[in-house]
């Protein structure tokens, strides 16, 4: 699974944002905003993965159980599977 | 058919354009120029036929058409110098250029036109419903440009902007100063979207400097000069 080519996401002060063009802003006009392990899957999920990968590379990235892991990585999919970001 | 040319110049930019109805010449007018053109454009059968895929009334002239691919392929051309469409109603008075955005049909026009209601002539429309901005290194500025709205309000100058509002209607007027990370949806929202990935790239980078850069507000109020009189101190003012 990946994202829809075209989500740009970005840090402004801080904070992290994700705008979508092309096949992404087909299916997403709106703004995301997102903390920084959001950020991170996101970045992720720009590639082909799964979740097993992302898995371990946020246990890796901020040293987290992978119970706390698999569950940040739930929502995160989750949110970007309602906003039809999702391939 | 024999192509149409002409010189214009939106937004500090000049640009040659080929095309094939008259219409973009007459309401492209005012913005003629002389200058050497740095960037060409050509409209082609292949545009129209994406501007009507992408409009929302299946009956729009051809020329009408043309006209609107034509502000999309400039405002392509033009983010990567420091230029976007902010949709909205943009007021020069005093110099400076005061920007109300909402949602179509919440009433900016109308709140536009209680400017010009309460301080006459000194209240020009830059543009009714389309114009530029140019994130410059020293300012912010709006232009005035030809894509202006159903009522054609709209003139060939340019202001630093003093302050973006976006307009809600309420039973009572109030306006309160917004954070730029509470704007930016609302900044975005009105904001020309490419689909080019890289062109989407700069325009968002350039939304942010917007909303950093420049003092953003919330009204609501009511259709009323008292809505208008508030937004202008207050705006002017740049206090709460």
């Amino acid at each position: 699974m990946k994202l829809k080519a075209g989500v740009i996401i970005s840090e402004v002060d801080g904070t992290y944002f994700g705008v979508a063009a092309g096949e992404a802003g087909k299916a997403f006009n709106g703004l995301i905003q997102m903390n920084k392990t959001a950020a991170f899957i996101a970045q992720n999920l720009q590639e082909d993965t799964t979740e097993e990968q992302l898995i371990a590379k946020l246990e890796e990235k901020y040293l987290v159980s992978q119970i706390e892991a698999q569950s940040n990585i739930s929502k995160v999919l989750a949110q970007f599977k309602a906003i039809g970001l999702l391939e | 058919m024999e192509l149409l040319h002409g010189i214009y110049r939106w937004a500090e930019i000049t640009v040659e354009i080929y095309h094939h109805y008259p219409y973009l010449q007459e309401q492209c007018r005012a913005y003629r120029s002389n200058d050497k053109p740095q960037f060409s454009l050509t409209l082609t059968a292949e545009d129209l036929a994406q501007e009507r895929q992408k409009a929302d009334s299946p009956n729009y002239p051809a020329d009408y058409l043309e006209s609107l691919a034509c502000y999309r392929k400039f405002c392509e051309l033009a983010a990567p110098e420091g230029v976007l469409l902010f949709h909205s109603s943009a007021i020069l008075l005093e110099g400076k250029a005061y920007l109300f955005a909402a949602p179509s049909g919440t009433g900016k026009s109308t709140h536009a036109r209680l400017w010009r209601e309460i301080w006459g002539e000194r209240a020009i429309m830059l543009n009714d419903d389309k114009p530029l901005l140019r994130v410059k290194p020293e300012a912010i500025l709006a232009y005035g440009s030809p894509w202006d709205g159903k009522h054609h309000l709209s003139c060939n100058l340019a202001a630093p902007v003093q302050g973006i509002c976006f307009l809600s209607q309420g039973r009572e007027n109030k306006i309160a100063r917004l954070n730029w990370r509470q704007a930016l949806p609302q900044l975005l929202a009105q904001i020309y979207r490419p689909e080019e990935i890289a062109i989407m790239q700069q325009i968002w980078q350039l939304t942010t400097e917007i909303a950093k850069r420049i003092p953003l507000w919330q009204l609501s109020c009511t259709i009323s000069k008292e809505a208008a009189r508030l937004a202008y101190q207050t705006m002017s003012g740049g206090i709460l």
